[in-house]
């Protein structure tokens, strides 16, 4: 067992990032951020109030004018030292991101990897924020069409991604010459304060990018802000639907709320076995199953039941080695859910599995921890069998290393049933004949499509998709789309006398 | 023990190519050695650099939808372990018989895994396979002098 260094080794009292400083938040509340494998409390967050928020959009709208002037290439130079500064410190924030969520560090450290990645595309805004035009559109009269910011944007980030998901969003706002806020989630906000401090060695001019720790209060306010232009969010469905995407377009806001999932992913008879098998024990226990790409039901094609037998059985002995633990241990292959409410959240959806009658092949509340950490936040890979669509297993997203193998006939009716699904966030199917991947590609109502691809997490410069109860908004995160929602379209009609 | 994360094994492979560049610099500066000195310091140079390629590659290949934890599987520990380093005072032929066992593991090590991984993490399973090539030319330039020396 190799544990690594532990980058936070005492408790840090965090601070808000507003104007280019470190400032306390006026408040007296304050939550304990708790490391999920060790139980250590590792720091304590401000609940920042309105005022606090105020004072960040106040920054960030006086910064605005000027950043909007600053030329697009020496923008992204920002984000090119931005980007050096974040390699240097590659291992420093993964380990962070270990410590306050829990994951392990091959995760963490691929999360810090395609945050870097949303940096490297957004300093390639020069081009992709082109306009582009037409001359004569009548005789000595051009037209062209120029992208301009709009403003201040803000980002509600998520728990379970820390330290990336604000890089789907805020290299692109201020590449396209807004200025940003970022309100971390106070489960792990360890993360981005690293990043502010950054932010601060880099030099944007302050008030370009701020961040204010908070919850509820602080969300509501910047819904409701009559001076930010537009919210990113992250998180599950009934918040963003019923309030993040409702009352910020009700204010006039841009939005775009990424949210939850139960993704199915398919396995066809001529899939090639141990490859699949991998990728499926990754795609529903990676992250501990805390992700909005994971797999959720395991749904098998086939006719006579054979395959599903052999597919199960060699799922069912891998997910019973997945080696449980702290994530700096190099052997761990799953850590800890973040929190023991998300724990317990997910042994509920255990016991209502084995109520409703499907059949429990794993279960991951007697798995076994290595390292003797304490087992309040950890769970193990949990496997249903003979799951039926409608059950609740089969429905709600747990966010969780649970697994609902479904049976089905034939392809027709995987995607059937993918299709009934109220989220659109991903799915994915195994196979090794091409004509049913296009048809699954084709017809499944999923955003992000994994073809022998167990999580299918787009590169930076692709959108991260989604559809129905998955996405409420128009535009997605990442990529051009991202440089889309932070800037509008203005078409100028041109003659000279 | 086995490896169970990619993690796991790229730390163990730099722990075998730190393991290695020590080796030959302890030797390229002892006096006793001096024939072997130039080839010994051009294999610790070559170790470090094949580190840093490795690590880079992993560093910059790295995603968050890593598929390779149990694909590693059937890797263990122990069949790279090295034996212990010659004693003070080897003659230069056990010293380059033990280079040739440090260079084999290397090589097995390096394919070994690129083999593992080759599907699911294409760029670290090159970069793998492509240090492993450099190990067999490396083995070969401590075979020629092993030659030399009869």
């Amino acid at each position: 067992m190799v544990l690594l260094e532990e980058p936070i080794k005492s408790q840090v009292n965090l601070r808000n990032y507003v104007n280019g400083e470190w400032v306390e938040a006026e408040t007296n509340v304050w939550r304990k951020i708790v490391n999920p494998a060790t139980l250590k409390v590792i720091g304590k967050v401000p609940i920042s109030g309105i005022r606090d928020l105020d004072k960040a959009v106040e920054a960030a709208a006086e910064a605005y004018p000027e950043w909007r002037k600053t030329p697009p290439v020496t923008r992204a130079r920002y984000l090119y030292r931005l980007k050096n500064l974040m390699e240097e410190k590659f291992e420093e924030l993964s380990r962070i991101c270990v410590m306050e969520h829990g994951k392990v560090i091959d995760e963490a450290r691929g999360e810090t990897r395609r945050a870097i990645e949303n940096v490297e595309v957004a300093s390639g805004i020069p081009s992709l924020m082109m306009g582009y035009n037409l001359e004569d559109i009548a005789k000595d009269i051009d037209e062209y069409v120029i992208r301009q910011p709009l403003g201040v944007f803000a980002c509600i980030a998520p728990f379970n991604f820390p330290l990336m998901v604000p890089f789907w969003f805020m290299p692109y706002a201020v590449a396209t010459g807004n200025t940003y806020i970022i309100k971390p989630s106070p489960w792990t906000p360890i993360s981005q304060t690293k990043i502010m401090e950054l932010i601060d060695e880099v030099g944007f001019p302050p008030g370009v990018v701020n961040m204010i720790h908070g919850d509820a209060e602080v969300v509501n306010a910047i819904l409701k802000h009559p001076r930010i232009s537009g919210v990113s969010f992250v998180g599950s469905t009934p918040i963003g639907r019923d309030i993040i995407y409702k009352e910020a377009a009700s204010h006039g806001k841009r939005v775009q709320a990424q949210c939850g999932a139960k993704n199915f992913i398919v396995v066809m008879p001529d899939t090639v076995v141990d490859q699949t098998v991998s990728s499926i024990i990754t795609s529903f226990f990676g992250s501990t199953g805390q992700r909005c790409l994971s797999g959720a039901n395991l749904v098998i094609v086939d006719e006579d039941g054979y395959f599903h037998k052999n597919m199960l059985e060699k799922i069912v002995d891998s997910a019973r080695r997945i080696r449980i633990g702290y994530g700096l241990d190099e052997a761990t292959q799953m850590g800890p859910m973040q929190s023991e409410d998300r724990k317990k959240r997910v042994v509920s959806y255990i016991e209502k599995g084995i109520e409703e009658g499907a059949r429990l092949m794993l279960d991951g509340r007697d798995a076994s921890i290595i390292g003797g950490y304490p087992e309040n936040c950890f769970i193990g890979a949990t496997i249903f069998d003979e799951v039926s669509p409608d059950m609740t297993i089969a429905k709600d997203e747990i966010f969780g290393p649970v697994m609902s193998v479904i049976r089905s006939r034939s392809l027709d009716e995987a995607i059937a049933m993918i299709n009934k699904s109220n989220f659109g966030n991903a799915a994915a199917i195994f196979t090794s004949n091409g004509k049913m991947a296009k048809k699954f590609q084709y017809e499944v109502e999923c955003g992000n499509i994994g073809v022998n691809i167990g999580i299918a997490a787009p590169m930076a410069f692709f959108p991260f998709s989604g559809m129905k109860d998955s996405f409420f908004g128009d535009l997605h995160g990442q990529g051009l789309e991202a440089v889309r929602f932070f800037t509008e379209s203005k078409v100028v009609i041109q003659r000279w006398f | 023990m086995g490896f169970t994360t990619l993690s796991s094994a790229i730390n163990f492979y730099k722990n075998l190519e730190d393991t290695a560049s020590r080796f030959y610099e302890k030797y390229a500066r002892d006096e006793n050695y001096s024939t072997m000195r130039e080839l010994f310091l051009d294999l610790a140079r070559d170790n470090i650099k094949q580190k840093n390629i490795i690590l880079r590659t992993y560093q910059e290949a790295i995603t968050d939808v890593l598929e390779v934890g149990s694909a590693l599987e059937g890797l263990r520990e122990e069949d790279y372990r090295l034996p212990k380093t010659p004693s003070a005072g080897s003659k230069n032929k056990d010293i380059l018989e033990y280079a040739l066992i440090l260079e084999d593991c290397g090589i097995r090590f390096c394919f070994d895994v690129s083999i593992k991984i080759r599907t699911l993490l294409t760029d670290i399973s090159r970069s793998f396979e492509s240090a492993g090539k450099r190990k067999r030319e490396r083995k070969m330039r401590v075979e020629n002098a092993l030659r030399s020396l009869i």
